[in-house]
């Protein structure tokens, strides 16, 4: 099937920002012309995606990390000496349009923070001096591509012996070789015993979702990984892209030859702009190979290729929904629960989306066989995960760690310092204080929350950090990426904030308190999609596990009827124009 | 023949056509489930204001984006639901700037009905009040984005004759708005104008010349509620026998216009009741200055806009047992929450120096020790100090003021008639 016009749209807008550093006005209007849109549509798209711009961005631009680990990392002091050195201030351009400074969530770089990119591409562990040359080499004309950092891998952890899944050698078409052996029924099978499930977080098991578009008549169907992966605090994927782009494909061929798809689209998020060489060049290698394109790997009838979608700077766009629409060049709003994308996905089509670590964990299971798998881990909850380890450690980076592993180990492997509360899975997912230290990761007993189920990321705060501080940085993350398009996580992100900040002041009293919780749990129950439904976790499981460290940051003179209200800081802009 | 399947509403089996949507069975069999952005010809269904919230086979899902099938148990009415969805309601009311007597809809809105159905009388959200701007450079319409709740009906419904979109959202996040294109707004017939008006579910689209045409009462939502047991709901809580002694009442105006006070003089004859059963102490009817005794009941008309406001409210607090914001001002800010989203000094500026009619000469922000110092926003009466209960309306109708206050301090039982609980 021909793939409508439209989902060109992204690409083009991407050679324009590149091209131009913005989006002009007259290119606004040949879009809208070319695409057959009217021009608020264009600008529409235009809008929801950070990267994008309607005002020119410098020569070189700059994005700065604002994650909570880049803040605690010294993001601050970096924005202080890029904006001297570079004369632009946040949010703008200098006055040469030499350089333009933003701000941006997350860049997947949690380990070596400070961090930031330039023209997208990547430069780690960031100080004064380091920060002092780079603009240098820049004003002088230095390239961004030619003096950037590659960033390291840092692998820390597989489990012991031979034990590593993800991280060894690996044969391209091992795993498809093996699946034409089995049938689709056999891999599907195969998977089921592995009890492979979704790596992003939500962990639906991966068989039944194959099953799922295997069963559908329609055709074409495609298959999507999600490469979106914006949650802050993780990097797996970003190493998994960086290392094992085969094993990504061969994940992919293999659903492709299970359900039956013609299609594949990796979409990448747009802050790992400098992974797409990487990818490209072994997509190439797999189509030489013949192991993509017509009748590949030999078998009669299965054309299957893959292409690469570049994402712009969204992290709802990591929601399966969402990144259909992107997908699709739309605005990346998740779509309500009225299809399924097995049913009805990308284009209308049956459409099977997992993330990256899932595809590699098929093509390896598939390769190695369910039983040398299912070897690791424990029973129940067999396997490898990958774990992105960040914040207040020695060692942050990448474990791959068996299942059943407690938190306690994985501290002591990453040589955490003080350890007081720990971000399982990133701002959505749960906050764990250091006296949960001996519960295990794995994928079991997550509603009786004994075992802690990880969508892959740890980030580590010690005693020194506050925690509402990390709090709000969460709500404003929020804020700002939420997709506006429902009400209680447009606006209940925002007033949650405005809450916090009242927290954070030290005006809240006990009311304040039972209200965040009441509210959080009703955003929840409302919102659309997982952002608005999962923004309000940490909050609430904060608030419930550090509740005397909440009271301590109440208001203590609250006598239950004159709230504490900062008249000076209201009456300050009325007393400039005293006489 | 379509097929029919049975479901369960709150306890009470329907048998409806499978497939069909639960928000239409739910309406066919006189079950209220409010709703903002449900339109019934708009497939798939947008589900973006989530105010449909029920519980369907024990989760929590729009009502809305759910087809029927064999079975399906859905809870309406649990009064935890009730408060969820009420809570999504009030949250776009504290997300925009929502003034209903400035806003041409009022009588007409939606988002204002909803308000009535479900008894908001204040948010319990601060409100955020964002600056947005309104947009007048539509050749026929006007896009006030202060009054959007961002439903999306206009952006899936509108479409000129070439199939173009007109409204789209812009930005996201908190930022996002409700765009129109100048270009092809102008290709839309006066009918169509007319129709993306009418199907806003606000004021937020607004045709030129089309407004203000219909006089209270006569308006969508002046007289009747949907549902049939409005009238029926009674406040129960503070019931309890009427022992008729006499009571003691302090009233003010801090930043309001007193349009209160005049409505709580609109008793008619019930003034003479009144007169009988309680005394005023502080009050503008009067004149007393100073408290002289504990009064039993506080009413507060108006926002805080200055330091002597929030004085004057502390000291309300500190006198009274009973505590009530009287109208919009005193329970959100109201139409004094206009100046929030400008700088104050804008607002100064605007007022002293650059008036049209101001005095030659007589160029001077006023500030002297003496004068009250005005703060940087108008705040609500419950940013200040706790507040007890709230009286919505612009002003609040008499009968309402009248029946709060005898059940406050009498426990004298009442029932808000759906006429009578308006915000303008």
């Amino acid at each position: 099937m021909q793939e409508p016009l439209q989902t060109q749209m992204m690409n083009r807008l991407w050679d324009l920002q590149l091209t131009h550093g913005y989006i002009r006005d007259e290119d606004v209007a040949a879009l809208s012309a070319e695409f057959d849109l009217a021009a608020i549509e264009v600008e529409g798209i235009i809008s929801f995606y950070h990267f994008f711009h309607r005002k020119p961005t410098g020569k070189n631009t700059i994005y700065l990390n604002t994650s909570i680990i880049a803040e605690l990392k010294g993001s601050g002091r970096i924005l202080e000496t890029l904006e001297r050195e570079t004369g632009a201030s946040l949010g703008s351009v200098d006055r040469t349009g030499t350089f333009g400074l933003f701000h941006t969530p997350c860049i997947g770089l949690s380990d070596q923070e400070p961090a930031a990119l330039i023209n997208f591409y990547p430069f780690t562990n960031l100080n004064a001096i380091k920060v002092k040359d780079i603009i240098q080499a820049l004003k002088q004309g230095a390239d961004p591509a030619q003096i950037c950092d590659i960033p390291a891998d840092n692998i820390r952890y597989a489990p012991s012996g031979n034990g590593t899944v993800f991280f060894r050698e690996f044969h391209p078409g091992s795993a498809l070789s093996r699946a034409v052996t089995l049938g689709p029924e056999g891999v599907l099978e195969a998977l089921k015993k592995a009890e492979l499930s979704g790596r992003g977080g939500a962990y639906y098991p991966t068989w039944k979702k194959w099953l799922a578009a295997r069963e559908q008549e329609a055709a074409p169907k495609y298959v999507v990984c999600n490469a979106d992966e914006g949650e802050p605090g993780t990097f797996k994927d970003r190493v998994l892209i960086n290392t094992q782009s085969n094993t990504i494909i061969e994940g992919m061929l293999l659903c492709g030859y299970t359900i039956g798809a013609s299609c594949g689209i990796i979409y990448l998020r747009g802050e790992y702009r400098w992974l797409l060489p990487r990818m490209e060049t072994a997509i190439q290698q797999y189509r030489t190979a013949g192991l993509l394109g017509k009748d590949c790997c030999g078998i009669k009838g299965f054309d299957f290729d893959i292409r690469v979608q570049m994402g712009a700077g969204s992290y709802v766009c990591g929601e399966e929904t969402a990144l259909l629409e992107s997908l699709e060049g739309k605005r990346g709003e998740p779509r309500t629960k009225w299809y399924f994308p097995v049913e009805k996905g990308y284009l209308q089509q049956p459409t099977v989306i997992n993330n990256v670590e899932t595809f590699c964990a098929a093509a390896r299971i598939l390769a190695l066989g369910t039983e040398a798998y299912t070897q690791l881990g424990i029973p129940g909850s067999p396997g490898v995960k990958l774990l992105s380890v960040s914040g207040d450690c020695k060692l942050p980076g990448i474990y791959e760690i068996e299942w059943g592993m407690t938190v306690a180990e994985l501290l002591e492997l990453c040589e955490a310092e003080d350890p007081y509360f720990i971000q399982v899975s990133g701002p959505s997912g749960e906050c764990i204080s250091i006296k949960d230290k001996y519960r295990r990761i794995s994928m079991l007993d997550l509603l009786a929350r004994k075992d802690i189920r990880s969508g892959g990321s740890f980030m580590i705060f010690n005693r020194q950090r506050d925690l509402v501080k990390v709090l709000l940085n969460y709500a404003s993350f929020f804020r700002s990426e939420s997709c506006g398009i429902c009400t209680p996580c447009r606006a209940g992100n925002f007033i949650i904030q405005r809450k916090l900040e009242r927290l954070n002041n030290g005006l809240a009293n006990e009311t304040d308190l039972e209200e965040l919780k009441q509210w959080g749990i009703i955003m929840k129950n409302t919102s659309r999609c997982g952002l608005g439904k999962t923004a309000t976790n940490s909050l609430i499981y904060a608030m419930e596990k550090f509740n005397a460290y909440f009271r301590e940051r109440m208001d203590k003179t609250y006598n239950g009827l004159n709230l504490k209200f900062d008249l000076d800081a209201a009456t300050a802009a009325y007393d400039q124009y005293k006489i | 023949m379509p097929e029919l399947v049975h479901i369960t509403i709150d306890g009470q089996s329907i048998q409806a056509e499978k497939g069909s949507n639960l928000m239409e069975v739910a309406r066919a069999n006189n079950i209220f489930i409010p709703s903002l952005c449900y339109y019934e010809h708009i497939e798939p269904p947008l589900g973006t204001c989530r105010i449909c919230t029920c519980r369907i086979n024990g989760k929590y899902a729009p009502a809305c984006t759910e087809r029927i099938s064999e079975g399906l148990v859905v809870e309406v009415n649990t009064p935890e639901l009730q408060d969820t969805r009420k809570a999504v309601v009030e949250m776009m009311f504290a997300e925009g700037n929502h003034v209903c007597p400035a806003c041409e809809k009022s009588g007409n809105c939606d988002l204002q009905h909803m308000g009535y159905e479900l008894g908001i009388a204040a948010t319990r959200f601060p409100h955020v009040f964002e600056d947005r701007r309104i947009d007048f450079q539509p050749r026929r319409m006007v896009m006030e984005h202060n009054r959007c709740i961002k439903c999306l009906r206009c952006v899936v419904d509108v479409k000129t004759e070439t199939g173009k979109r007109v409204f789209n959202y812009q930005n996201r996040g908190n930022d996002t708005v409700v765009g129109i294109d100048y270009e092809q707004e102008a290709q839309l017939s006066e009918a169509q104008a007319l129709h993306a008006m009418e199907i806003c579910p606000t004021g937020a689209i607004i045709v030129r010349n089309n407004s203000l045409s219909m006089p209270f009462g006569t308006r969508k939502f002046d007289n009747q509620s949907v549902q049939r047991d409005y009238g029926r709901r009674k406040e129960s809580a503070r019931t309890r026998t009427p022992v008729m002694e006499k009571k003691i009442v302090a009233t003010t105006s801090l930043a309001g216009c007193f349009g209160c006070h005049m409505s709580m003089l609109d008793i008619d004859t019930d003034l003479l009741d009144m007169v009988e059963l309680v005394s005023f102490d502080k009050s503008p009817l009067t004149d007393f200055k100073q408290f002289t005794s504990r009064c039993h009941i506080g009413l507060i008309e108006g926002g805080v806009c200055n330091s002597d406001n929030v004085e004057t409210l502390r000291l309300f607090r500190e006198h009274c047992d009973l505590l009530v914001s009287v109208g919009e001002c005193a329970v959100w800010g109201g139409l004094p929450t206009m100046r929030n989203g400008i700088p104050l000094g804008e607002c100064l500026e605007e007022a002293y120096l650059n008036s049209p009619t101001g005095e030659p000469g007589a160029h001077i922000i006023p500030y002297h020790e003496d004068l009250p110092k005005i703060l940087d926003r108008v705040y609500a009466c419950n940013e200040i100090v706790k507040i007890d209960y709230h009286i919505p309306g612009c002003p609040p109708d008499a009968n309402h003021i009248w029946k709060a206050v005898k059940n406050l301090l009498w426990g004298e039982e009442y029932s808000i008639l759906y006429p009578e609980f308006k915000y303008d």
